[in-house]
């Protein structure tokens, strides 16, 4: 949708035009607040905190730009500057995100194990497994999965909300994702849907995440 | 491209963020890999389930909530029209309710405007929102004991708020000060939140331009004061203010205050 609001901060648009637009976007907003805070009530008010600062800041909006990210970035912030619980998770992420990912890796059989769809009557058990890995995350890490995957916004758009590089972006999501299938292959093997001696050892050692400069290369090899 | 090479590009191709050269070299090597494939697979399975796994429908109350916030940010419109449609139960309830409901005579023009009343609420209602948010044990867990129990610790006649709501359970109550005054907390849990009813004897003109008034389809009227995001409805009996302070939205604790009698 497109619509202009107003640029001047002092003749702030009806609240109408603002509420129909940004409403549009409440589920999105509190499914994400649901995994920022991992709490009903705490979700609620984030979301409730995020729009209410997207009211008094919607001339920093840019019409015609998309507002899903442009809200999703002010409820990341608010949650970010306000909800977080410690730092502790900070320092997790800070001192991790340097050494290499190694761990995670499925094998094959697990991976089939999974997705088999024979084990569709554990179907209910499995979402929530999914769920209960990514919420284990660190707040930084699930940011990514949230951002990336339930979202499903691009990584320039992740970059943006979260205000690190594209490089930090797809390093921390390769990270997220190594870490969630490393839960849910332990909560896989707990709930029956893989055997243990099924989790063999990966059957190729995993490079690491594509860098930046050949990010770069094959981005401008594509439209050059 | 090899197997290696492919393993890098797993998660930038799920996430369509590779160019179309890349692209097609990944779909060779994978239209006669299987490991790879797999790989892939799994990888689009992981991204599509938790698409479609972490998409959650927002609450109802959460649109009315969010919506009551930016009118009042917009500080444009009082919230009268809102409240007349939120709850059809809510006149039908009226209706049949003789409720003990006794409203403020307190003098001074009413004020609507919210932002206004926020910057004049004194210490009195910081004090009530503050008995609300900190939790400490109850003195009395039995309600009949309730005035038996405060007859000689506050100076004034003091009972439970009866709240029409099934959904409301009296926990208890303790001794309390608000505003250098005596005061009695009454603890409630409505509907998995936790509400606090605060009951002092207010000074004279202490409210006086802080209280708002709601009134509704039906008539009645609820007169409430805005403390921060609190909106805090008051029922008076006997000369004495029972303040309600919850953690639902706005909408509900007016309307659980709207229909609290005091025998």
């Amino acid at each position: 949708m497109v619509f202009g609001f107003r640029r001047n901060k002092a003749s702030r648009t009806k609240v109408g035009d603002f509420e129909e637009s940004a409403l549009e976007h409440l589920d999105v907003l509190y499914g994400a607040a649901m995994r920022l805070t991992r709490d009903a009530n705490e979700a609620q008010d984030l979301v409730q905190d995020a729009l209410v600062r997207a009211y008094r800041f919607q001339h920093h909006f840019e019409p015609g730009t998309n507002l899903k990210a442009w809200l999703l970035r002010i409820l990341t912030n608010t949650f970010i500057n306000h909800y977080r619980r410690s730092a502790r998770e900070r320092r997790v992420l800070d001192t991790e995100e340097g050494t290499p990912v190694g761990d995670g890796v499925m094998s094959r059989a697990a991976m089939r194990g999974l997705t088999d769809s024979t084990a569709v009557a554990q179907e209910g058990l499995l979402r929530s497994e999914i769920l209960s890995a990514l919420d284990n995350l660190p707040d930084d890490y699930r940011l990514m999965i949230v951002l990336a995957d339930i979202e499903e916004l691009s990584y320039k758009e992740i970059a943006e909300t979260v205000a690190v590089p594209i490089g930090t972006v797809m390093s921390r999501l390769h990270r997220a994702r190594k870490m969630m299938q490393k839960q849910l292959l332990e909560q896989a093997v707990l709930m029956g849907i893989i055997e243990p001696k099924e989790e063999e050892a990966p059957d190729a050692g995993l490079a690491p995440a594509i860098d930046m400069q050949s990010y770069r290369q094959r981005k401008q090899g594509a439209s050059g | 491209m090899n197997c290696g090479s492919v393993e890098r590009y797993v998660d930038a191709v799920v996430d369509q963020e590779v160019d179309p050269t890349t692209r097609i070299a990944v779909d060779e090597h994978v239209a006669t890999c299987g490991g790879c494939r797999e790989r892939l697979d799994f990888a689009r399975w992981m991204k599509e389930r938790l698409g479609r796994d972490g998409k959650l429908e927002a609450p109802a109350a959460l649109r009315e909530r969010v919506q009551l916030a930016l009118s009042q940010e917009a500080g444009e419109e009082s919230f009268l029209p809102r409240l007349a449609r939120f709850d059809a139960s809510w006149r039908a309830t009226a209706a049949m309710a003789a409720v003990a409901l006794v409203v403020f005579g307190i003098g001074g023009a009413l004020e609507l405007n919210g932002r206004h009343a926020m910057a004049r609420v004194g210490p009195l209602f910081e004090d009530v929102v503050r008995a609300h948010t900190r939790s400490y044990p109850s003195e009395v867990a039995q309600r009949e004991q309730v005035p038996g129990y405060f007859a000689d610790k506050v100076d004034f006649q003091v009972q439970p708020v009866d709240f029409r709501d099934p959904g409301v359970r009296f926990v208890g109550a303790r001794h309390a000060e608000v505003g250098g005054r005596h005061a009695v907390t009454f603890q409630y849990e409505a509907r998995g939140h936790k509400m606090t009813v605060v009951a002092f004897r207010p000074p004279a003109h202490a409210l006086d331009g802080q209280v708002n008034e709601e009134v509704h389809a039906d008539g009645r009227s609820v007169r409430y004061v805005r403390v921060g995001q609190h909106i805090v409805p008051l029922v008076e009996h006997g000369g004495v203010v029972y303040a309600v302070v919850g953690g639902l939205t706005p909408e509900d604790v007016l309307r659980l205050a709207g229909d609290a009698s005091i025998h």
